[in-house]
Formats: structure tokens, sequence, C-alpha cells
């Protein structure tokens, strides 16, 4: 192993496994496609607008992605077209003012959304029955396309607004003016992304929006920023200052609380094992062994012997002798009642010869021959 | 990693160097912080709150340039290299500060784990100090200390440098030998715990040794009157045992004898106790010989004497440990008979139990018996006597007890038959181990049967 890892071998190791390693990951993940959400001008993604994207980009080369909040947009001039599609939630109203800003001094916003309900105070109506297959839309000139409409809101005009495009239905798309700007609203995003685009007459109808709202453009913008990117609500918005501070100054407090606390000082300590032997593992596994055998009878064999053996060495009585032959020499030296006495040693001494006994007989043995052995102990 | 990239990884939190921020500062960090939420509320910039964190942290920073650098730090350890098992010792770390700036010192050494010790030592630094610290080894064997580890405070005490120092000493832990000492000060008094006497001067035992002064209590019959004639005062004989007598002291270190008592094991009770005997009988001028076994024979230490003697025998075998295995007694029988031609006393020291079961061995010692004199002693077990004595309260409780006293008798059985066959058992409490085993040696070559 030592060989192996150390030296230049090890390096030319590494570097193989490594290589392995990464043409296995470059193979098992580059497969899977990469998520975009819907409606973003960079995704490739059917559900993405990078075709039309990329197409004004070839055909104008003035066309941009506008990621910044939109009070910036007004330090850009005018002659301005603004392509929002399908915003992830409703600007707050300060961004909104801004927008409108932004338009009164003579640029365009161009916004799909399948409900603009709240956008630029437009307001919608709902309908009963979304066409599942596609529709016949009726622009202002009399012309007709077929296009799909996947909607349940139509757009509600207001007195001095042109309606570009309709249906049986309801306004699908107008124009509104805002100061020396206009605001064009479709409710079908879906058109513009790189799934649809060329299907149906899609492609007719977003260039009859693109055609009511001018042609001559400075620049035009995609609007990534109501995308996400970056509008989203920050943290500084949705808590008031003091909570941020107090977590930045307990985030700092816990660092140096840890590392005041944590940073080793001493030598390094690992558990230690220390293992103590009894003596008394011997008698515990024969004992565990008479009992499982039932030996009762061989247990109290011992009993009596031992007390025969502490009578010899305390009182005298030989061990030798029966014990009928040492009931006067016991009764010399106890206390106990002749008669009682009596009665024990009959009994100890027939249930000496008994072949078996039973657990209750070896424990009121056992107890008696106790007290007898605690007696001659004791003196 | 790159070297620097590493450096700066274990300077941060993970090796022994680097610093560390201090309470305090945790502290006036923690104030500031409140004062800096309230007046948020009052209403502060983010820049404001970044700025009085980065600068109160900078300057606390500062602070460090006015401590001792690393460099200017000397430290030097003192150990006494041997200690007794469970005695109490004192360490002296001495400091010196060559630079211009005092500090608080925090020290923490690198004591092996099993050491009784309280740490860390604090104390303030000028431009030399001592600290001294006290340590308990309860464990024997061979340890080293190679670290010293320290902390030292900026005068503030905003932050504390950290570094680690080499230093290395050698540690040997021997057994306690309080006991030996007890005996070469004073016999007599060491041996009264046993309610013996030395009965040095014991009529007609032994050989003429000396003419001394009479004291009152000597024999009077002992008087010389000779000399007493020529230096006109009363003179008496003195005799002593023979002495250059050979004692051989087996130990067994198997697995029984790790079984606990009340203050360390069996071997090292049995350790403690044999060198005791060891000093007895090198201060009476015998040779004196270890041998200590388990399955094989672990170290044998041939007989000599003078009491250099005790120093070889205590460096041999102060690191000896209990082994897992059963100890094998007919291999240091073989062992002995080639190794031990002239007559001795053998002294074994082992479990009387283990000794009894093994009925070849027993074979193998009565023979040796014709050429040696054999003496065994043991450690009382407690847990079999209490075990033996207990009540009857259900039926586990009475087998175990039952088995105790089977034990006992068993015991008591073959001690007896064996004495008879001249292989002397004895077993003593643990506090009286080394005396009974003194007393028996002493006893044994008073009445010259060796």
């Amino acid at each position: 192993m030592r060989n192996l890892f150390t030296g230049k071998k090890s390096w030319v190791w590494l570097v193989i496994f490594l290589l392995v390693f990464i043409s296995i990951s470059y193979f098992l993940i580059s497969k899977q496609p990469q998520d975009y959400p819907n409606y973003v001008s960079d995704s490739p993604a059917p559900m993405g607008t990078k075709a039309i994207y990329t197409y004004l980009e070839q055909e104008y080369n003035i066309v941009d992605r506008w990621t910044h909040s939109p009070n910036l947009l007004i330090d850009n001039g005018s002659n301005q077209l603004l392509v929002m599609i399908e915003p992830i939630f409703i600007p707050d109203a300060k961004d909104m003012s801004e927008y409108i800003d932004f338009m009164e001094n003579g640029n365009t916003i161009m916004l799909f959304q399948n409900n603009p309900h709240g956008m630029f105070d437009i307001s919608t109506v709902p309908i009963a029955t979304m066409q599942e297959n596609t529709t016949k839309l009726n622009n202002n000139q009399g012309l007709e396309y077929e296009a799909f409409l996947p909607s349940y809101e139509r757009l509600l005009t207001e007195e001095k607004d042109r309606v570009i495009l309709s249906d049986m239905e309801g306004v699908v798309a107008l124009e509104r003016n805002y100061g020396d700007g206009t605001l064009i609203v479709a409710n079908t995003p879906i058109w513009m992304t790189n799934e649809h685009i060329l299907e149906e007459d899609h492609l007719e109808i977003i260039q009859t929006v693109f055609h009511h709202a001018g042609g001559e453009w400075g620049s035009i913008l995609f609007d990534e920023y109501s995308h996400g990117t970056g509008n989203k609500p920050t943290v500084n918005t949705l808590y008031p200052q003091w909570i941020l501070v107090l977590g930045f100054q307990l985030l700092l407090l816990t660092i140096f609380y840890i590392w005041n606390q944590g940073k080793r000082f001493g030598p390094i300590v690992t558990p230690r094992e220390e293992t103590v032997r009894f003596s008394n593992e011997r008698i515990k596994a024969l004992a565990a062994w008479y009992q499982r055998g039932k030996r009762y009878q061989d247990s109290l064999i011992i009993q009596a012997d031992y007390l025969r053996i502490v009578m010899q060495e305390k009182w005298g009585i030989s061990y030798r002798k029966d014990w009928e032959d040492i009931t006067n020499n016991i009764n010399q030296r106890s206390e106990r009642d002749p008669k009682e006495l009596k009665s024990f040693i009959n009994g100890v001494s027939t249930v000496l010869t008994k072949p078996t006994i039973t657990k209750q007989e070896y424990l009121l043995w056992s107890r008696k021959i106790d007290q007898l052995r605690k007696e001659v102990e004791d003196e | 990693m790159t070297k620097s990239l590493r450096n700066w990884w274990g300077r941060f939190l993970f090796q022994g160097r680097g610093i560390v921020p201090s309470k305090r500062l945790v502290t006036i960090l923690l104030l500031l912080s409140v004062s800096i939420i309230i007046l948020t509320v009052v209403g502060l910039d983010w820049i404001w709150i970044i700025t009085f964190n980065s600068l109160f942290l900078l300057f606390s920073l500062v602070d460090l340039l006015f401590s001792p650098k690393k460099k200017e730090m000397n430290f030097t350890r003192e150990i006494p290299h041997e200690l007794e098992r469970g005695l109490q010792y004192q360490v002296q770390i001495k400091v010196r500060n060559t630079s211009d700036y005092g500090c608080s010192l925090t020290l923490v050494d690198d004591v092996p784990q099993s050491f009784r010790k309280t740490f860390p030592i604090k104390g303030k630094l000028k431009k030399e100090c001592n600290f001294t610290y006290d340590i308990e080894a309860p464990v024997r064997g061979d340890y080293y200390l190679r670290h010293l580890y320290v902390r030292y405070a900026s005068p503030l005490g905003l932050w504390e440098k950290q570094m680690t120092i080499p230093l290395e000493d050698h540690v040997k832990v021997i057994p306690d030998l309080t006991e030996t000492r007890r005996y070469l000060q004073s016999a007599q008094q060491f041996l009264l715990y046993d309610g013996e006497k030395i009965r040095k001067q014991k009529s007609g035992v032994g050989e003429f040794a000396r003419i001394r002064n009479y004291v009152v209590g000597d024999d009077p019959r002992k008087i010389n009157w000779r000399q007493t004639a020529k230096l006109q005062e009363v003179m008496t004989n003195e005799y002593e045992p023979e002495h250059g007598k050979y004692i051989t002291i087996l130990i067994d270190c198997g697995r029984m004898m790790g079984a606990e008592l009340k203050d360390g094991n069996r071997l090292e009770k049995s350790l403690e106790a044999a060198l005791t005997v060891t000093a007895a009988a090198l201060k009476n001028g015998d040779y004196v010989g270890v041998l200590v076994f388990s399955k094989d024979v672990n170290v044998f230490i041939p007989p000599a004497k003078g009491m250099d003697q005790l120093q070889r025998i205590l460096q041999a075998i102060y690191n000896v440990k209990v082994d897992a295995t059963e100890s094998n007694y007919s291999a240091v029988m073989n062992y002995l008979q080639t190794y031990q031609k002239k007559r001795s006393l053998l002294l074994l020291f082992s479990d009387v139990h283990t000794f009894l079961y093994e009925e070849s061995a027993l074979y193998y010692f009565k023979r040796l018996r014709q050429r040696h004199l054999f003496f065994m002693i043991g450690i009382e077990d407690d847990e079999l006597n209490t075990t033996a004595k207990q009540d009857t309260r259900n039926v586990h409780h009475t087998m175990v007890k039952s088995m105790a006293q089977q034990q006992l008798l068993f015991k008591k059985r073959e001690i007896a038959k064996w004495e008879k066959q001249g292989l002397i058992m004895v077993e003593a409490t643990e506090e009286q181990l080394a005396t009974v085993a003194v007393s028996y040696y002493i006893n044994l070559l008073n009445e010259g049967l060796l």
C-alpha cells in the first residue's frame, strides 16, 4: 500500500483515476438537458423564447437582455422597446411606476402575459370555456389568423385603447398610450415560445404586434428582470433591519464563540478502554451450570458439607461422624431447643439421602442449614 | 494542498498553533452587538455596522503586538523519571521570557491519559517563572511526554496566542515501594503488623556473627567473658542465621492474577510484596533471583546479591502486565530445573485456586521439592468468602453460595493434601501479603531449613 501511494507512481494513479471519473461523469451527466425556467430568452427549451430572441438579434442587431431594476431604464433615453414575456410576479408599486415613467418618456413596453390583470391597470374578464384547438383571430384590418389560444382571460378595453387582435370571446391584444410611449398587451405568451412560434400563424401574429409597436427602435430589450433575476423581494424588504443586524451580529458572535471554545488545547484524548476481571467468574459459571441441570440435591449436599467443616473447625465436632451421631455434641454448644434441633437433624439426614428434591425443599433446607451455620460462625 | 495553505489551515483551528479569541473579546463583542442593534432601531446604516465591527476587531488585533513572540519564550520541564504507582509527584515547568512584555500563561502538559492531574495551570509571567502541578499514576508502565501546550494572553487579554512546544520526557511508572521502604527503614516495625518479631538473636541458631556490647534483654548465657575481662565492659556474642542463601521469587502474571482487589489487582500486590521480600533478602545478604511467567517465562533475572540487584529486578519487572492466557506452571518448572541448580527457596506468588487445579504441575513441584524449598503465597479471595456466607434468598443466590462453599472446601482439602507432601500454600489478605511473605522468609532462615 505504502509503495502504491507514495512517490511519483501515486501521482500517475491519481491522474488516471481522475480522468476515469471525469469521463464517467461526463457521459452520465451530460445526457440530461439543462433545466430552464419558462419564457426565458436564453432558454432553448420548448418553453423558452431563445428562438425569437436570436431571430431579432440577427435581424436588428440592437437586441439585448435587461436584467436590472426598471429605474435604470430611463437613463437609456427614449425610443426603446421592452419586451416582457410572462413576468413571474407582479412588480411592486415602485417598480410599476418606474415602468410607467419609462413608457411616458417615449418608450414602448410589449407585455405578453396569460393574465395581465394588475399590470399597468389592465383589467381582464374571464371567459367560460377555453378553446382546446386553434381559433380564428381577427386583427383590426380585417385579416384572419389561426392561433392557439390557451387562455381563460380576455382583455377589457378602455376608451382610448386600440384593439390589435380579438376573437369571438373578446380582445386578445390591445394598445394603449402612456404619455409619449405605448403599452402593448397580449394575453398569449405561448406564441413566443420556441415550441409554438412556428406553428399556425403565430409568427405572423407576432409580426403584427411588433408592427403595431412601431418599428424604428433604438434598442429592443427582453426583460429578464421580471423573470426573477434580481427582482425577487430581497431579505432587505422582507425583514426589518434590526432583525438582519441581529442575525449578522449573532453570526459574528457565534464564529468567535466557537473559535474560543472549539480550538483544541492540549493533547488529543481518545477513549480509553479499561477492563476489570472479577474473581467470581468461576463460581458464577458453575452456579449457572448446576441451576440449569436442576442439581439442587448436589448443591444441598455441598452446603451441609460446608456446615460440617465449619462445625469441625469451630466446635470440634468430627466431620467424619454421621449426622445422627453428633446430635448430642451440637446440643452442648447450640442454644437451640433440643427438640427443634433433633427434628432439624433428622430432616437433614433424610433430605440428603433423597435422590432428588424440589426447588421448594431446596430453598427450605438451605435456609435451615444457613441458620445453624450462622450460629456456628458467629461464635 | 500546498505547504502555505496547510500552514494556514493548521493555524486556524485544527492544530496546536495559532490565535484564539478570549472570553473577554467575546463578551465585549456581545456588548458591541447589543449597542449596535439598539442603534439600528434608531437608524444606522449597514456601512456603519460593518465599520464598527471591523474597527473593533482590527484594534483588538493590535493588542496582539504587545505580547511576547513565540521565539522569545523558553520552556523546560522537570519531572521525576521514575514514578511509583499511586503516589503523588510534583512536576515543574520553568518558563523564561526574553521579551519586554509580560503575559498571563495557561499551560496544559502532555501527561499520559491514565494519570490523575489537574489542568490547565494558570499564572502570570514576567521574566522567569516556575509552574508546578501534581500527578499521580495509577497504572504501571512506560510513558512518554512529548509536548507542552501553551496559551498566553496579550496585555488587554483580548486574544491568546497558542503554541505547542516539543518537550520530550520518558517516565516509568514502577510498583509502589512504600512497603519496601518501610521494611528497609525498620524491619521490626514493619513485621509488628503481623504480630511477629524478627528473632535475629534466636539462641542456638545460626553462626557467630560478631561481639558487641551487652544490652539489657540479651541472653546472659551469651556473654563473652573473655572479651568482658579484656575490655572491662560486658560484651556479648551475637549470632545470626547463615547468609548467602538462594531465593527465587516466582511471579505469576497469568489470567487470574488480573482479578481486581480493593486497590489494584492481584499482580500489583504480588509485585509489591515480591519487591519487599527481595529487599529483605538482599539486605540480609542473600542471593535473589526473580522469574515472571504466564504461558512462558517472561522475565528471568538470575540470582545475585547486593542492593544493586534490587534496582536490576525493579527495572526488569516494573512493566509486567497481566497476560490473557492461563499460567503454565510446568513450563516454569522445566525452566527452573535447568537454570536454578543450587538449592533455593522458591517463593511463588500466584492464585492458589488456579494452582490447585493444575494436577500435573503439582507433581512437578513435588519433584522440585526434593531439591528446593517451596512456598506458595496467594491473595485471599474476599469475594469468595463473603459469597460463601450469604443468606438464602433465591435459587440463583443459593446456588452461587453453595458453589463458593464448594470451592472453599476443595481448597481446604487440596491444601491439606499437598502440605503433607511438603508444598506449603498460604493465603493472605491483600494488605498483609508483603508482611506474611517476609515473615515466612525470616522464619525459614531462622530455622535453618535452607
